[in-house]
Formats: C-alpha cells, sequence, structure tokens
C-alpha cells in the first residue's frame, strides 16, 4: 500500500506521540491525526508510573507495577506487561535526551516532588526542570511565586511541605516588568523566562532574598523553548539549586514535552495532523483500511495498514457518555465497559459524598486483548489490525494511583510495534 | 456560660427569620436572629431563586396568588440589588390540557397579576430555544432573586439597627417560666459553649424544623418536609422565566438565575429535614420535562443537582396527608396563647421566598399586640443596603465592571467573574470557609466546580492571614467533597469530562488525598453546618484532627 501509511495513530496524547514516535523509528510511515491537543498539555509534565497502591505511597515503583499484576488482572498494566512499561520508560528516556529535553529517575525507585499545594508527591520520571526539588534531599526549600500570577500559592506550598517534614519559607515577588498586569497567564511568564534579560531582573530582585544552602522552587513557567538555558542560567545567577512545581492548566513542562515529541515525530519523517478529528473509517472484512479525517475542505480517507486508538477517555471526548448513562467510543463505535454507575439516592442533605471513595472503574473504558486489541461483545478482537492505547483501556484509577503516564507510555510502545 | 439579652428573639436566620429580625429591628425592638448554621442555609439558600408572580397558584392556591404579586411589587422597591427583572412565560405545550388557559386567565384577573398574552411567534422570538409546538404564551411579571443576597441584605440591616446576629448557633432549651417563654439556650456550634438568651418574646421561624423547635417547649406543631429538587444548567437556555401553563407539577419551570438556569422542582413528603435522597428516577424525570421545554435539554450541560424541603404548615383538622403538592402555600401564624396558653412565643412558618416580608410583618404585628405596644411597619417602604437606588441586579455588571479595567485585578473565578479584590473583601468580612465565600460571591458555582478557582481561593485566604495552612486544607477539601454530592448524580457529558479533569487537577496534580492535616475518617458523618467556619480561626475540631494525623503521618514518613 505505497500510497498509504503502515500505521496510523489517532490522538496526539502520551499514548498516542509514545505509538507514532515508535513505529516511525522502527521504519514504518506513520501518521499522527488528532482533533487537538492531548493530555500533556493538562497534566504535571511528569511520568507517574504508579505513586500509590493498596493505601500507601511506593517506592519501588516497577517492582510494585509487577505486583499490581497479578493482583489486578483487568488492570491496564496486566495488558501492557511490566517488561513493555521498563522499555517504554527507557524509549521514552532516550528520545526525550535526543529532542533536548532530557528526564531523570530510574523508573524503578520514584522520585518524590512537591505538588502545587505542598504535598510530597511521588512521580517516576521527571524533566530536568524538576529534579531539585527531590524531596528526598533534606535541603531547605524557598517557594518563589509571583503576586500578579495566580495559579501559585507559596505560602501554603511551603507551610504544608513544613507541615510534612519538609522545611521551607515562601518568597512572593512581583514579576518584574509586569507591574501593570496582574493576571499573568502561565505562556507569558514561560516566554518570559526563555529572555535572559527577564531573568537577569529577576535574580536581582530575589537573589538578596535567599540565604545560604537553600533551594529554589518557582512555578512550572521556567522557560517555553529555551527551558535548560533558563534553569542553567538561573541556577548560575542565584548559586543555588533551581527548580519548579507544576500547577494548574496548561502545563508549560506538558507543552515542552509535547513539541519534544512533534519534533522527534517531524524529524524522523512522520506526518504530524492536529486539528483534524477522526470522523469515519472504511474496513474490508476484519481488517481496518482506512480513517476519514476531518480537513478545512472536506473528509478525506488516509489508507493504513494499522491503526492506533489512543483518543483518551471521557476527559478528551474519546467516550462519551450521555443523559440516559450510555457510553460510546467515538471513533469506532467499540463496546465500552461502563464505569460503576452512580449510586441509585445520594443523601441530599447529610454527609458529604465520599469523594474518594469510588466503587469500581471510576471512569468507563475499553476491554483488550493481550495484543492490546479492543474486544467485540463477543470477546474477540474488534478488528484484527486495530489498537488501543493509553487512557481509554479501562481498569485503572489514574490519578488516584498516579500511573497515567506510564499506562499511556507503555501501551504505546506496546502498540507501535504492532 | 455567657448570656445575653433582648426584646426580641428571631429563631432560624432563613428568609422568614431575616425578614421577621429586619422588621423587628427597625420598629426599634432590641433584636437577636439565630440560625444553628450559616445564614440561608435550610430552604432558602437551596430554591432555584424565582420571585413569584403568584401566576402558579392562581388555580389551585389563590390566597397564596395574591399574596405573591403582592409581595413581588413591594420586593421590587425594597429588594432592586438582589432581583434581576426577568420577567417569567406561562407556556402550553403540546403536553398540556388546553382547557387551562381559560381558567389561568380568569384566576389571574381574581389576584390582580397583569399578563400579557404573545404570540407563539413572538414568544419563540423572544426565547428561540422554546418547544416550537407551544400553542399558547402569557407573559407575567415574574422575576428572579438572589436568595443569600437577600437574607444576607436582611441581616446586616438588623446589625445596623443595634441588632445582633448569631450564626452557628443550635437551640437546645426553650426557657419556660410557667406559660411564659421568655428566650432559649443555645450552644456555639464552634466552641461548643453554650449561651442563655433572655428574650421577652421568641419568634419561632424556623421553616421545616419549626416543629423541632416548638416541640422543645412541649408544643406539638406538625410542618411536612415537601422535598424538592432542581438541576442548574450550565447557562440560561432561556432569559425569562418559563412555566408550563398547567397546574403546578414537577418538572415545569425554568429559572434563569445568575449565569445559569435551574429547572425545578419536586414535591415528596420526606420524614426529616435533614435526611432526604436524590434519587436518579427524579433526574431522569426532570431531564424529560425539560425537553417539553427546550427540545435539545438533555444534551445540555448539567452542571448540579441539589434540593430544599419546603416547610408544608399541616393544621390539626387536616388529618393525613398524602401528597404535598396539595398543601397550601401560604404561610401560617401559629399564636401559642391563643391555642396553647403559651405566652411570649409564636411560630411563623410555611409561605414561600416572594412572602418572606409579609410574613415578618404579620409575626412582628402580633408580637407588638402580646407585648402591648404599637409601632408601625416600614419594612414595606424601607429599601434594603444597597438596594436604595432602586437599579435592578444586571447579569453583565461583573463584566462591565472587569472591562472597565482588564488588568487591573485577578480573576479568581473565572465562570462567575470574581476578582481576587471581591473575594478578599468577603474573607475578611466572612472567614475563610469556602463554603461561605461560595454562598457570598458565588465562587465556584460555574461550570468548573471549582476546578480552578477552589485552589486559587484557597491560597488567597492562605496568603492575607485569613486561615492557616491547616484550616485552609480542610476548607479546601470540604469544598471538593461536597461539590461532589451535587456533581456525582450527573456524571454524563460535557459535566462528566469536566468532572475528570477537577479530578486531574485536584487528585493527579495537587494530590489532595494526601494533604498534611487531612484526616478522611472524621469528615464522615458531620452534618454541613457543624462544618462551617466563617471565622479567621479554624474550627476546634478541625485542629484536633490535624494533631492526630501528624502523629499517623510522621510515622509513615
Amino acid at each position: 500500500m505505497s500510497a498509504g501509511y503502515d500505521l496510523i495513530v489517532i490522538g496526539a496524547g502520551y499514548a498516542g506521540l509514545m505509538a507514532a514516535l515508535t513505529a516511525q523509528q522502527s521504519g514504518r510511515k506513520t501518521l499522527l491525526i488528532a482533533k487537538g491537543n492531548g493530555g500533556t498539555h493538562l497534566k504535571t509534565g511528569c511520568i507517574d508510573v504508579l505513586g500509590y497502591h493498596a493505601g500507601r505511597r511506593v517506592d519501588h515503583a516497577l517492582r510494585t507495577v509487577s505486583e499490581l499484576i497479578s493482583e489486578r488482572p483487568g488492570h491496564p498494566y496486566a495488558a501492557t506487561g511490566a517488561e513493555a512499561l521498563g522499555a517504554a520508560l527507557l524509549a521514552f528516556k532516550q528520545a526525550m535526551d535526543r529532542a533536548g529535553y532530557p528526564f531523570e529517575g530510574d523508573g524503578i525507585i520514584n522520585l518524590l516532588l512537591p505538588s502545587a499545594l505542598g504535598v510530597p508527591r511521588p512521580t517516576a520520571l521527571a524533566p530536568r526542570t524538576m529534579i531539585a526539588g527531590d524531596l528526598r534531599r533534606p535541603t531547605p526549600i524557598v517557594v518563589v511565586g509571583f503576586d500578579n500570577f495566580k495559579d501559585f500559592h507559596p505560602a501554603l506550598i511551603a507551610d504544608n511541605l513544613t507541615a510534612a517534614g519538609h522545611p521551607a519559607r515562601a518568597v512572593t515577588l512581583t514579576a518584574p516588568g509586569f507591574e501593570d498586569e496582574a493576571d499573568l497567564p502561565p505562556m507569558t511568564l514561560a516566554r518570559a523566562f526563555d529572555n535572559a534579560p527577564f531573568r537577569a531582573a529577576f535574580t536581582a530582585v530575589l537573589g538578596p532574598q535567599l540565604r545560604p544552602g537553600e533551594r529554589v522552587a518557582l512555578p512550572a513557567v521556567l522557560g517555553l523553548n529555551a527551558a535548560l538555558e533558563a534553569l542553567a542560567d538561573l541556577e548560575a545567577r542565584l548559586g543555588v539549586p533551581v527548580f519548579e512545581i507544576p500547577t494548574l492548566p496548561p502545563s508549560i513542562p506538558g507543552i515542552r514535552l509535547f513539541n519534544a515529541f512533534d519534533r522527534l515525530l517531524r524529524a524522523a519523517g512522520a506526518r504530524v495532523q492536529i486539528g483534524h478529528p477522526v470522523v469515519g473509517f472504511k474496513t474490508d472484512g476484519l481488517r481496518v483500511t482506512a480513517v476519514t479525517g476531518q480537513s478545512a475542505a472536506r473528509p478525506k480517507d488516509w489508507a493504513c495498514d494499522a491503526v492506533v486508538l489512543a483518543t483518551g477517555g471521557v476527559a478528551s471526548g474519546g467516550i462519551t457518555v450521555d443523559s440516559h448513562r450510555v457510553a460510546r467510543e467515538t471513533v469506532f463505535g467499540l463496546p465500552v465497559v461502563a464505569a460503576a454507575q452512580p449510586p441509585e439516592t445520594v443523601n441530599g442533605m447529610s454527609a458529604p459524598a465520599a469523594y474518594f471513595e469510588r466503587p469500581g472503574p471510576s471512569l468507563p473504558g475499553l476491554a483488550v486483548d493481550a495484543a492490546l486489541r479492543p474486544l467485540d461483545h463477543s470477546g474477540t478482537a474488534a478488528y484484527l489490525n486495530l489498537y488501543a492505547a493509553g487512557t481509554l483501556l479501562t481498569g485503572a484509577e489514574p490519578w488516584r494511583e498516579k500511573s497515567g503516564e506510564g499506562i499511556s507510555l507503555a501501551s504505546g510502545w506496546r502498540t507501535g510495534q504492532c | 456560660m455567657s448570656s445575653l439579652t433582648t426584646e426580641i428573639l428571631v429563631i432560624g436566620g432563613g428568609s422568614t427569620g431575616a425578614g421577621i429580625a429586619r422588621d423587628a429591628a427597625l420598629r426599634g425592638f432590641k433584636t437577636i436572629l439565630l440560625d444553628r448554621g450559616d445564614l440561608a442555609t435550610g430552604t432558602t439558600g437551596r430554591y432555584h431563586g424565582l420571585l413569584h408572580s403568584g401566576g402558579r397558584y392562581v388555580v389551585k392556591d389563590p390566597i397564596s396568588a395574591k399574596e405573591c404579586i403582592d409581595e413581588n411589587y413591594v420586593l421590587r422597591r425594597i429588594a432592586a440589588d438582589c432581583i434581576e427583572d426577568t420577567g417569567g412565560l406561562f407556556v402550553e405545550t403540546e403536553h398540556d390540557d388546553p382547557n387551562y388557559a381559560a381558567e389561568f386567565v380568569a384566576g389571574c384577573q381574581r389576584a390582580g397579576i397583569p399578563i400579557q398574552e404573545l404570540s407563539p411567534g413572538e414568544a419563540l422570538r423572544r426565547e428561540p430555544r422554546l418547544n416550537p409546538r407551544l400553542s399558547r404564551v402569557y407573559w407575567v411579571p415574574d422575576a428572579t432573586i438572589d436568595a443569600w443576597k437577600t437574607v444576607w441584605a436582611n441581616a446586616r440591616d438588623v446589625q445596623a439597627h443595634a441588632g445582633a446576629v448569631l450564626s452557628h448557633h443550635k437551640i437546645t432549651q426553650l426557657i419556660r417560666d410557667g406559660d411564659v417563654i421568655r428566650g432559649a439556650v443555645a450552644v456555639n456550634a464552634r466552641t461548643g459553649e453554650a449561651v442563655t438568651i433572655h428574650a421577652d418574646y421568641t419568634i419561632n421561624a424556623s421553616g421545616a424544623w419549626a416543629g423541632q423547635i416548638a416541640g422543645l417547649a412541649g408544643l406539638p406543631v406538625t410542618v411536612l418536609s415537601g422535598k424538592g429538587i432542581m438541576i442548574a444548567m450550565n447557562h440560561r437556555l432561556t432569559q425569562m422565566v418559563v412555566n408550563r401553563l398547567k397546574r403546578p407539577a414537577d418538572g415545569d419551570i425554568l429559572v434563569p438565575i445568575r449565569t445559569v438556569c435551574v429547572i425545578g422542582t419536586t414535591d415528596v413528603r420526606v420524614a426529616d429535614p435533614d435526611d432526604w435522597p436524590i434519587e436518579e428516577r427524579e433526574i431522569q424525570f426532570m431531564l424529560d420535562e425539560g425537553e417539553k421545554l427546550v427540545p435539545g435539554f438533555r444534551d445540555a450541560r448539567a452542571l448540579r443537582v441539589w434540593g430544599g424541603v419546603r416547610p408544608l404548615y399541616q393544621p390539626p383538622s387536616l388529618g393525613a396527608v398524602s401528597d404535598t403538592r396539595d398543601v397550601s402555600r401560604t404561610y401560617t401564624l401559629l399564636d401559642h396563647a391563643d391555642a396553647d396558653g403559651l405566652t411570649g412565643f409564636l411560630t411563623m412558618t410555611g409561605g414561600k421566598f416572594t412572602t418572606y416580608r409579609q410574613m415578618a410583618e404579620v409575626a412582628v404585628d402580633a408580637a407588638c399586640r402580646h407585648l402591648g405596644v404599637e409601632r408601625a411597619c416600614t419594612t414595606a417602604t424601607t429599601a434594603l443596603p444597597d438596594s436604595e437606588e432602586g437599579k435592578f441586579y444586571w447579569l453583565g455588571a461583573r463584566l462591565n465592571r472587569r472591562e472597565q479595567d482588564p488588568h487591573g485585578d485577578q480573576l479568581v473565578c473565572e465562570c462567575e467573574m470574581i476578582t481576587r479584590a471581591r473575594i478578599t473583601d468577603a474573607m475578611r468580612a466572612r472567614g475563610g470557609d469556602l463554603d461561605d465565600i461560595r454562598r457570598t460571591v458565588r465562587l465556584g458555582m460555574g461550570p468548573c466546580q471549582g476546578g480552578f478557582c477552589i485552589y486559587r481561593a484557597a491560597g488567597l485566604g492562605h496568603a492575607n492571614g485569613i486561615s492557616d495552612a491547616e484550616a485552609t486544607n480542610t476548607h479546601l477539601l470540604r469544598f471538593v467533597t461536597e461539590r461532589w454530592k451535587g456533581v456525582q448524580p450527573l456524571l454524563w457529558g460535557d459535566q462528566l469530562r469536566q468532572a475528570v479533569l477537577d479530578d486531574q487537577i485536584f487528585q493527579g496534580l495537587l494530590d489532595i488525598e494526601h494533604l498534611p492535616g487531612w484526616d478522611r475518617a472524621g469528615s464522615e458523618g458531620q452534618t454541613p453546618q457543624a462544618e462551617q467556619s466563617s471565622t479567621a480561626e479554624p474550627p476546634a475540631k478541625a485542629k484536633r484532627k490535624t494533631g492526630k494525623r501528624k502523629t499517623a503521618s510522621g510515622g509513615e514518613a
């Protein structure tokens, strides 16, 4: 099929990006097509593998994933396997090194980084810009925020870190040069940190307020295109370690990560089509032969040998649920494993609902076979050459257990080899 | 035990109690208004916000209809800042009995409600989303009113007239001296401290809870609780109140209030005003009825479901009531001197938000008679604080202010356009409890249901020294769990997407589940009233829990 693609990946989140890069680097002609940006722009920009399991914080991430797989055969990690997870993390780190946006952490032992509320939060891999925040080190922290940036509250972070046994204090500044703007968007601050004159003005204000032996925490806006340069420059000017803490969307670290993938994909010869929702598909028997993308003028068919569906779950519109509680997979109409139904009644007045104690799978998703192919109603692969990856897979509580990116990279890496 | 002395003690800080307290204070009585929780958290803060024209009641409850239209005009004069003059429509659809219209028109004439018939085409021009198969439409002077704003305006006026407002005080005892009630004993829900309030006259305005309060004096008062549920949709599907042209029933009214519109309601008798369910089948029924008013209603975004209980007084003569829809919406003054031979105490219950001021006038008139004084009521002509200019609330006001100075302040809550200054002012006045701030400035009530703004607001309360970190964490977690109660039954469509994004922010990004100081087990089994805190100090309870948790997590770390 010379006119078509060896693989079409639908969706541009962590899973879709990883699947497309894996396929293209193995020499297969790959198209990544997506309605819009994915989870990268909303999440921390770190790679969570498994942060909490059985009510406990996880230190040994990969080892605990193996335990999880034996305890919960319906979990997406059981479908991807622990070996694929390890291989995917390694491939991801190598790719990000090549892209000039390096990640640290070994995936075996979790890092412990502060959240934007000052909670010590486990994660497996983090970009170099966050590494100095590892709370397993005792260095006292000075959390620095801006009174003209509303998505980061240094005093609250510092108090909560201190209460959790990690001494911290707070400093609040006005972002220099933006004194007349009370409501700075994160992108504006990130672009400012790309520029040396802003960094010089910023460090001139902050420097005198630092004490020897501290490390500096900032909101995750340390540069959009030149983050590593910005980090090195700030550390040189201040003479102390500097790190960033991810905060409310849009995620600057996530956007950097997306941009790194995008550069790698294009450099390797893959085609990336963002802004093109997939509105249909063609089949020949049990094989998908083409997907139909909506382009500016008209629907266009893209021929292919195989498809990876990585449209995300309900958060990104890969699955919809209507007011009769009927769930639908939006591209292929695949059977959806429903989320636990809400209780028939909730108490309207007294006890608050148990936000953290939800029964069963909290999100609808797809069930897959050992090759990560979505199942039809009879329990066999719906199409022989259709694979699913990422948040679409049922059985995880990604936000609670801190497993989202690990599932996406592992399943993306696996399906990218299909 | 501390003690206070007053002339008039009003029990219940909903619209009725706040109205009574203001009425008494304006007549020169030394007045105390008391509630077991925050003001307007019982029935008043849980209704859809309709300022009735009376049109809904003209056929089945004409007395209530007359009360409504009279007070509609009064409130437009005295509470303009709380009212949006939306107007209202009564719409006959293919589902409605065409014979009802004649009864409706005659009833409106009898009650003195001005109506105007619109052609279906004109009605659809004004409200394009309405069911296009509507056959008959009448305009009425319905409007919407902000219940919290109104109650707080009344309370502020009580304070301005040397009165006191005691929120979070639960009555434990009425002080009975022979056949006279001489005040009450209350317990501060936050400190546990008891306070004795000596009063010349005590007015029971506790609505659906009036039977419980009267019971403290051994008086048999039966107030039925008629539960109604409401669903807020993420924007205003109509700009006017829309009623079905038929006898009042479930799911037949759409009320545009502020940035949302609310469909209501149901009416189910419940035994306990503090313990009742919201059921899936009720929600589905409301959506089906919504479709009849606005086709496509099911596909619109539902933000939140909640309920409230109407106080419906049941006279002893009426016997058993099977359907609370049949209990009159008019109000009832129970003068316990006549009925029970007990002086110094009366109960005012039943009624509607729209008639709260008239209820207050009648109650305080009765108290004056018993106290042997003659003082005229002035509430019908004295504007509430902030309503002196007589200008109605305008939905565009916040956007208009923002556009005057787009960079001058932060928008902490984008959905409701609430600035940092406004939230900080509210916190300085009322403390850092985010649910109290929600009721004060509508924080977190828009489409994101607090997903973005609650982190910001919590950080502001802490940065300004209003709450320490422990209290801030508690406020944040309580807000998130409390919101979940209203969101959880509506997890479909775009609001499900929003809920997942909010999970990703609260749990994934911020990891609130592992905040220091949060003891999840301790959060269960408390009433919302016990949880509320509106002082700079964190609640004593939260502090205790924090200490416990510290020991536990110290071992883990």
